[in-house]
């Protein structure tokens, strides 16, 4: 804390001590020069007087003529007026204010009464004037547009405007336009005196800026992997948080989501797993703030001006112990120069459940019952007169239509930006609403921010960005289960039955009467949804404020102060149409309960980094970034639950007229020292060198463990700029880039390194029936417990041609991690099950390919697009002591709960799908008659008992040839992970239309879906219980062709097999969106200034075998379980109208 | 001037820096505070009896008396058998080193003893009373040496660490040899015998007291003395004889003359420490409170039961017609050996819909005929004596037995027996206590009705040892060690096999499996799996597995 104190004491002390001088315009041609020279160049002299005075002097570079020496001695008491009136128009160079400290030098007169730069003092007269305004396709005028006479050095720049004036001395003259990031123009000036043109960008992003760790290059400087998200591309999704357009957009990058609920976790993987434990998701650093598990809800998309995604080591080792999943960086929108525009965003939009699964009707339905359970099921249907036939004509309910309704989404954002050369500001906010596709789900958000810029002084630069946020999630997972598979919901919207064989109404009971509670827990899931209550709101606080010193024109001092006060609170009530609120079911013997949940994640930032950029010359150019940070945060986790509340309580406000039960507070602080260096050289602008280093020091672990080095290196070649590239005239660039680093990953809980006794209620005993606090040891002391390692290299080629219409960008790399964080199981006789062991390699390779083309461009109609492709491929290259693989199962029912369903094997990918392999059915020709009975041929191999198998059942391959099929013949499966994946944008732009569109896939991963164990063939053979309709098709005497398994014949319970493991490759068209720009004379006297209407479309079409809901599943997602799909939440198909407003 | 501000700025930021790296020390070490770093454990008395706690609790685990102990690992014997068709599992011997049920007895077991390592590791730390020390010494002493006699009982040679675990890397240790675990168990519970407060001190059986020491020291001195060890059986069985007379000697504890109310008290939270020596303390079951030390009693090993205001039981165990033909009068009604028609219950719960109001009732008991012996649930603890309310479906709040006076008794007979190659009249006495009180008869009272016949040989009072304790002590998780301690468990699950394959109606045949899966290999559990793969100096697994 005190520590915390002085920092701040600091960074004011550095504040006030360069608080603003005079810095008058005007005044400054009295500011006194020391000059010393001795046959010194020019250049140097101009240089020391711009150190000096704190002023800039821009000069055509011809104004200054390096051969010629001056000598110079005057002393201290030079003002600058004597400086240019005596010294510099003694060389024949005269000067002109230009702007605050900006001086103007041009050549006075040269032999032949022109000037050689090109900027004509008022003393030359040439024959005409020509005037004009440059403006973009969007009708925006471009300030800086470099405008030439052609074969002349005559040439101007356009102001802020567009507006430019240049002098033509021949009425043949043609006028060149250039401007960086657009297509080149010329025009002819004949006659005309004023000519406004219209310049087209092109698609080129070399001379981007990327904003990389602690600083920012330009694209073609950039020596690591590091890809920009197009911000505009990516807007136009209709979304609520940017990480839900993200997938397909970047190469490298893997999203996705668990399903399609409202503020569903998004799982974001750089690179491939490194770790099998650990989380897998990125760093983010939000405005230079370093986050490790943000809610991305929290920023409006509107709001995001830039995203860059670090991938390679030399890229993330900045960011030492937290950089090994990549980072991913977000910078906010600043205010801009200018008169203040106000921008209004609004969008609404309709959604719509993608698919739903045919399910049995009536007939079917009945028809099942009736060869499953043929007595109970006669006795439930075959009542009340009604025959098998019956059903044919009764309706079916549909569960699945009561379940879904169309959704809704809107947005409505509002900013005021703008400022002037001083102050610049940005004041926005958002109120996003969205009704989710599920009955009683949804997603509002209501958030806030204000970002301002001050410069104080020619030194001093200081701002502050805050934001707010209020979120509020509602819903409660359909996955969830609690034990048993047959608590989750979709268990009970597709399993409810269709139809009753009374007149009972299944539609106002909240259980189905004939189903037995104690071992099936399905529930109305309408009025379970209805009743049940699952609240997250989240308040996020943000604020980030800086203050950037510049020591000298090279040498800046950046200081940072950011907090992040992140509150969640979770409301659950379960009142008595719930599950676990009824007392009639097995799960309610609690009766009416709820509870409120508070975790409080707070945390605090400082950075200090000194910034030193010089261009010693030509041909060398450094830039050195080093500095210190300290970080520190705290979860607080701590709330209030009770069960056994009375009816008259209908909500968490009543939770004290219950029975209070324990809700275990957890506490965990954790702070972060660290300091870091970065060196960038650049030689003869063609081999770029960085290194970095971060050393880290983390509370997280025991004293000698505290401190890790993460260093790494890069170096990049612009072939592009050496002589032999120069006749290649296709070749617009071309650099090679390599890099090698280490970085690290410590996302685990603090304190695990130290031996804990806790006092958990699970140790207490009881004496005398009065129950005793017991404690116990629960963690064993690991001193050596340190941070995962990841080293990687990688190598890229990025490729531009044909005048940077076509950009290529390639990188292979490999990581190694190292060190794995795995809870290790231990040997038993330890007395506690598992520890926090460093054990365990893996290994991640994999390929990047993007290209971004300009495929047409005229000036009305132009279309670009981008397409990115990614392959990994994972490894585990060693696990624990001895350990040859590691066995998981997932937790979505008791009874799967010792079958696993993963294995991660040495030598193999992290995780692939085992179980047994599937043959279709037993066929006749399996079985030999009997006396009228079938039975099973002696060399035809069985499970369970030979006698009890019958032609139809499910038949499974015999793998170890012994004639059982048994846990013995469970091999691999399936394979979770992509070959690859990609996205491919397309722009088009004819006139004032604009249209985009977005495919995304991922080809070659396999889905396991769980839902068709239990519901095509019903494996768990539960009774009435609905089926989907492809169940319909079963193996049967009369369809004896069917290689779907007879009813009754789904063989042992507990057994996966490759009948439920699916190709889940897919192809999305994710993202389309139709716009139409307004033109300005269309909008004049209504006081807007641009308008832009649309209408988009999100999740519009996708192609799949798969034959559940969506293939972007993984409802019990972690890196040795990916993509299992039971229970989930379907994905909507968003279809919005929306517009851009400018005032 | 400007040259003197950048030396300025310079100091400041070298100061900065010298002072940023000497405080970050500091400045990196966060303190926990919703968990105790074990270094600043143990300061007090009752952070010590807090761990103390924690080493009971062990007791209750699912793995051990919560429920497998008796059930999914006791239930397949000559007593009883596991009442569901199933081919897989510890209950009908088809296991294996993989079985979560053997693996999760193991580490339960070994978590107990390396909390209670982790207490003597600390015994001396916290100031307070010294006698309250030796208490808390002697309990956890015994405690684990309990835990260990599991162990040995169970596996043989076990790998037996006496101080606490250190650090996750220490992965190796080695087993030891069975008869040093017994010296090692006999040597500590007599000094716990030395330490601990004698059952008056309590009054309530859920504490280790002086004669609880005593009555297990007899038991593990049996156990030394029976199978598989063939060396100085003569001196254990007389140890044990000490240890049992000790406990006889002391005077405190009788029979309950019902035999029925022991069990009652049990479902009623109620104590009889006359009696009921040791107990496993289940409280509450979930509902209305947090606590979670509740246990399976009555609803695993009930009379099956749909109704929870009854009580619901899934009545997974069983009686064998061997068990229930041994009690006296076999073709009647009611036994008079009142031990019978409460251990084995006479009726089940029927569930019938009443026709005119279509609510279905659970709670109808309806009356066995003689005849249907199989069909018969474990009744020893009812849930329709259980106090709580609401109840629960599974979790109960019903004690378990550990050691009852009745078994002190026939311990004593036994060693007796066995001390003098004869049955004497303290052999006689003791085993007829047991069976009077089972009659309802006064227990130092000659009754013919209930005595053993006079005059009995060696092996037939031995016989009679072995049947006795069936008839007192079934379904109480004793029976399986003990048939294998005698030497006698193979043949006795084979016999039991032939005759329920034999007299067993059709419907109940598969209470044979077990009986016919045993092997000889089973006298041993094999050693988890993820011991004998994670613990590189284990070295064998256990003969046949």
């Amino acid at each position: 804390m005190k520590f915390r104190i002085i920092l701040l004491a600091f960074s004011a002390l550095i504040v006030f001590t360069f608080l603003p001088r005079d810095s008058n315009a005007q005044a400054v041609l009295n500011k006194k020069v020391s000059l010393t020279f001795d046959n010194a160049e020019l250049r140097k002299v101009l240089e020391s007087v711009e150190k000096q005075a704190h002023i800039r002097f821009v000069y055509s570079p011809n104004t200054i003529d390096d051969s010629k020496k001056i000598s110079f001695q005057h002393g201290d008491s030079i003002t600058l007026k004597s400086f240019f009136d005596v010294l510099l128009s003694g060389s024949g160079i005269a000067y002109k204010i230009i702007g605050d400290n900006k001086f103007l030098l041009f050549i006075a007169k040269d032999k032949k009464g022109n000037t050689a730069d090109g900027i004509i003092p008022e003393t030359t007269f040439p024959l005409s004037t020509v005037t004009g305004t440059v403006k973009d396709s969007m009708g925006k005028p471009l300030e800086g547009v470099t405008v030439k006479v052609k074969n002349r050095n005559i040439s101007t720049i356009s102001d802020k405007d567009g507006h430019y004036t240049i002098k033509v001395d021949d009425a043949n003259a043609t006028l060149s336009y250039s401007h960086v990031g657009y297509a080149n123009k010329e025009k002819n000036v004949g006659a005309s005196t004023s000519i406004d043109v219209l310049m087209v960008e092109i698609a080129s992003t070399l001379n981007e800026v990327v904003v990389i760790g602690y600083g920012s290059v330009k694209k073609k400087d950039l020596t690591g992997a590091v890809s920009k998200v197009d911000m505009s591309d990516l807007q136009k999704a209709p979304v609520r948080s940017f990480d839900e357009a993200l997938a397909g957009r970047v190469a490298g990058v893997q999203v996705s989501s668990a399903d399609g609920q409202p503020g569903a976790t998004v799982n974001i993987v750089i690179r491939g797993n490194n770790s099998i434990t650990q989380d897998n998701s990125p760093l983010y650093v939000i405005d230079g703030f370093p986050i490790e598990n943000p809610n991305n809800n929290i920023i409006d998309a509107s709001e995001i001006e830039s995203i860059e995604i670090l991938k390679d080591a030399s890229a993330t080792a900045i960011y030492g112990a937290r950089g090994a999943n990549g980072v991913i960086i977000i910078t906010t929108k600043k205010g801009k120069k200018g008169t203040p525009v106000i921008s209004f965003e609004p969008y609404y939009g309709v959604q719509k459940n993608l698919k739903e699964i045919p399910l049995m009707g009536s007939y079917d339905f009945v028809k099942y019952q009736l060869e499953l359970s043929p007595t109970n099921a006669a006795a439930t249907y075959l009542v009340n007169g009604r025959t098998l036939d019956s059903y044919k004509t009764i309706p079916a309910i549909n569960w699945q239509d009561l379940m879904f309704r169309n959704g809704s989404i809107a947005n409505a954002h509002l900013a005021i930006t703008g400022g002037n050369t001083k102050t610049k500001y940005s004041i926005s906010g958002s109120a996003f609403g969205q009704n989710g596709i599920i009955i009683n789900s949804g997603y509002d958000r209501y958030q806030g921010r204000i970002v301002l810029d001050q410069v104080v002084n020619h030194k001093l630069k200081v701002g502050v960005n805050i934001n707010y946020s209020n979120l509020s999630q509602n819903g409660v997972p359909p996955s969830a289960v609690n034990s048993s598979l047959t608590t989750a919901l979709m268990y009970s919207v597709w399993g409810y039955r269709p139809v009753t064989g009374d007149s009972a109404n299944l539609q106002n009971l909240l259980f189905d009467p004939i189903i037995d509670g104690t071992n099936d827990y399905r529930i109305n899931p309408i009025i379970s949804s209805n009743n049940q209550l699952l609240h997250n709101t989240t308040n996020a606080f943000v604020a980030n404020a800086y203050a950037d010193y510049s020591i000298t024109n090279s040498l800046k001092l950046r200081i940072t102060l950011g907090t992040v006060r992140d509150k969640l609170r979770t409301d659950v009530f379960n009142n008595a149409n719930t599950l676990t609120g009824n007392i009639n079911s097995a799960y309610g013997a609690n009766g009416i309960n709820g509870s409120i949940t508070y975790d409080n994640n707070n945390s605090w930032l400082n950075e200090n980094t000194l910034s030193y950029i010089k261009k010693i010359n030509d041909n060398n150019q450094v830039n050195l970034v080093g500095g210190c940070t300290f970080q520190g945060g705290d979860e607080k986790i701590n709330g209030t639950s009770a069960n056994q509340l009375p009816p008259s309580v209908t909500d968490v406000s009543g939770l004290n007229k219950g029975t209070q039960r324990v809700v275990t507070p957890i506490e965990s602080p954790w702070t972060l020292a660290s300091f870091l260096a970065r060196a960038n050289y650049t030689l003869l602008s063609k081999y770029l060198f960085t290194v970095s280093f971060r050393a880290d020091g983390s509370s997280k672990f025991a004293p000698d463990k505290r401190w890790g080095y993460f260093p790494s290196g890069a170096f990049a070649w612009r072939i592009s700029n050496e002589k032999f590239a120069k006749r290649f005239t296709w070749l617009s660039d071309a650099k090679l880039r390599t890099s090698y680093g280490v970085t690290g990953n410590n996302r685990i809980q603090p304190f695990q390194y130290l031996a804990s006794i806790y006092q958990l209620i699970g140790d207490d005993y009881s004496f005398n029936n009065t129950p005793a606090d017991g404690s116990a040891e629960n963690r064993l002391e690991n001193p050596n417990l340190n941070w995962e390692t990841t080293s990687q290299a990688d190598i890229g080629l990025d490729v531009s041609i044909l005048n940077n219409r076509i950009d290529i960008t390639t990188d292979y790399y490999r990581k190694v991690t190292s060190n794995l964080l795995l809870n290790a199981h231990l040997p038993p006789h330890i007395g506690i099950s598992s520890a926090s062991k460093n054990i365990g390699e893996v290994q991640n390779e994999g390929f990047e390919f993007s290209i971004n083309t300009v495929n047409i461009q005229s000036k009305t109609f132009r279309w670009s697009s981008s397409l990115n492709i990614s392959f990994n491929r994972n490894k585990i290259i060693s696990l624990t002591n001895n350990q040859e693989s590691l066995l998981t199962s997932i937790a979505w029912d008791n009874g799967y709960g010792n079958t696993p369903l993963y294995v991660a094997k040495i030598g193999q990918p992290m995780a692939q799908i085992i179980g047994n392999v599937w043959d279709g059915v037993y066929q006749l020709k399996d079985f030999n008659e009997v006396g009228g009975k079938y039975v099973l041929k002696n060399n035809i191999p069985y499970y369970g008992s030979r006698s009890a198998i019958q032609p139809g059942f499910i038949k499974y391959r015999d793998i170890n040839g012994d004639g059982i099929i048994d846990n013995n013949d469970v091999t691999v499966i399936g394979r979770p992970f992509p070959k690859h994946t990609g996205g491919f944008t397309n722009n088009l732009k004819y006139k004032n239309f604009d249209l985009n569109f977005f495919f995304q896939w991922s080809y070659g991963n396999d889905i396991v879906n769980l839902n068709r164990l239990v519901f095509d063939g019903n494996q768990p053979a539960r009774t009435n219980l609905n089926q989907f309709a492809s169940y319909v098709n079963r193996w049967s005497m009369d369809n004896p062709n069917s290689n779907i398994y007879r009813t009754g014949g789904g063989g042992p319970t507990s057994t996966y097999s490759s009948r439920i493991v699916e190709d889940g490759s897919y192809l999305r068209l994710k993202t389309v969106a139709i716009g139409y720009n307004l033109m300005p004379s269309q909008l004049k006297g209504s006081g807007i200034k641009t308008l832009r209407v649309y209408v988009s479309g999100q999740n519009l079409i996708t192609w799949t075998k798969y034959t559940g809901y969506d293939p972007e599943v993984s409802s019990y997602q972690s890196a040795l379980t990916p993509d299992a799909d039971y229970s989930p939440y379907p994905r909507a198909r968003t279809l919005t109208l929306g517009a851009n407003l400018t005032f | 001037m400007k040259s003197k501000m950048n030396i300025r700025i310079g100091c400041i930021l070298l100061l900065a820096i010298v002072f940023t790296v000497t405080s970050c020390n500091k400045f990196l070490s966060t303190k926990p505070t919703t968990f105790i770093p074990e270094g600043n454990y143990f300061q007090t008395a009752d952070e010590l009896n807090n761990a103390l706690t924690g080493v009971y609790q062990i007791l209750a685990s699912t793995n051990l008396y919560g429920e497998n102990i008796w059930c999914l690992l006791g239930s397949g014997t000559d007593e009883s058998f596991y009442s569901r068709n199933v081919t897989i599992g510890t209950q009908v011997y088809n296991y294996n080193s993989s079985t979560s049920n053997i693996g999760g007895l193991w580490s339960d077991l070994y978590t107990g003893i390396d909390r209670a390592n982790l207490l003597f590791d600390n015994i001396n730390k916290p100031v307070m009373d010294s006698g309250a020390r030796a208490v808390a010494k002697g309990e956890a002493l015994f405690l684990r040496s309990y835990y260990y006699f599991l162990l040995v009982s169970n596996w043989g040679d076990v790998p037996m660490p006496l101080h606490a675990s250190t650090s996750p890397d220490s992965i190796s240790f080695p087993k030891t040899a069975s008869k040093v675990i017994y010296s090692q168990i006999i040597s500590d519970m007599t000094t716990a015998d030395s330490l601990v407060q004698p059952i008056s001190y309590w009054g309530f059986p859920g504490r280790v007291s002086k004669t609880t020491v005593e009555g297990i020291l007899a038991r593990v001195c049996l156990f030394r003395a029976g199978y598989p060890f063939t060396d100085s059986s003569a001196y254990y069985f007389a140890q044990s004889l000490n240890w049992s007379n000790k406990v006889i000697n002391s005077g405190i504890h009788s029979l309950n003359p019902s035999y029925s109310q022991i069990f009652i008290n049990q479902c009623q939270n109620l104590y009889d420490i006359k009696e009921s020596m040791w107990e496993v303390e289940f409280n509450g079951n979930g509902i209305g409170s947090s606590y979670t030390t509740y246990g399976w009693v009555g609803s695993a090993n009930g009379i099956a039961c749909n109704d929870l205001t009854v009580g619901y039981s899934y009545g997974f165990m069983n009686t064998t017609a061997k068990l229930f033909n041994a009690y006296a009068g076999s073709t009647l009604l009611t036994s008079p050996d009142t031990r019978r028609d409460w251990s084995i219950a006479p009726f089940s719960y029927k569930s019938y819909t009443d026709s005119a109001t279509g609510n279905i009732d659970s709670t109808k008991m309806i009356p066995f005929t003689i005849s249907a012996v199989y069909n018969r649930n474990v009744g020893k603890w009812r849930r329709s004596y259980e106090v709580s309310s609401p109840k629960s479906k599974n979790n109960t709040p019903i004690n378990f037995p550990l050691l009852r006076y009745a078994d002190v008794l026939l311990m004593k007979a036994e060693a007796e027996n066995e001390v003098n190659q004869k049955p004497d009249a303290a052999a006689y006495d003791a085993i007829n206590q047991v069976r009077r009180r089972a009659y309802g008869f006064p227990v130092n009272i000659a009754n013919a009705k209930s005595d053993l016949p006079a005059g009995l040989s060696y092996l037939a009072f031995q016989q009679a040892v072995y049947n006795e304790r069936m008839l007192e002590l079934c379904f109480e998780g004793l029976r399986r060690n003990d048939l294998i301690r005698w030497g006698i468990f193979v043949s006795t699950m084979k016999t039991l096999a032939n005759q329920i394959t034999t007299t067993a109606p059709a419907a109940y045949q598969y209470a044979a499996i077990a009986g016919n899966n045993v092997q000889q290999k089973h006298v041993l559990f094999p050693i988890p799996i993820s011991e004998m793969s994670l613990n590189p100096a284990i070295g064998s697994q256990n003969y046949g597995w």
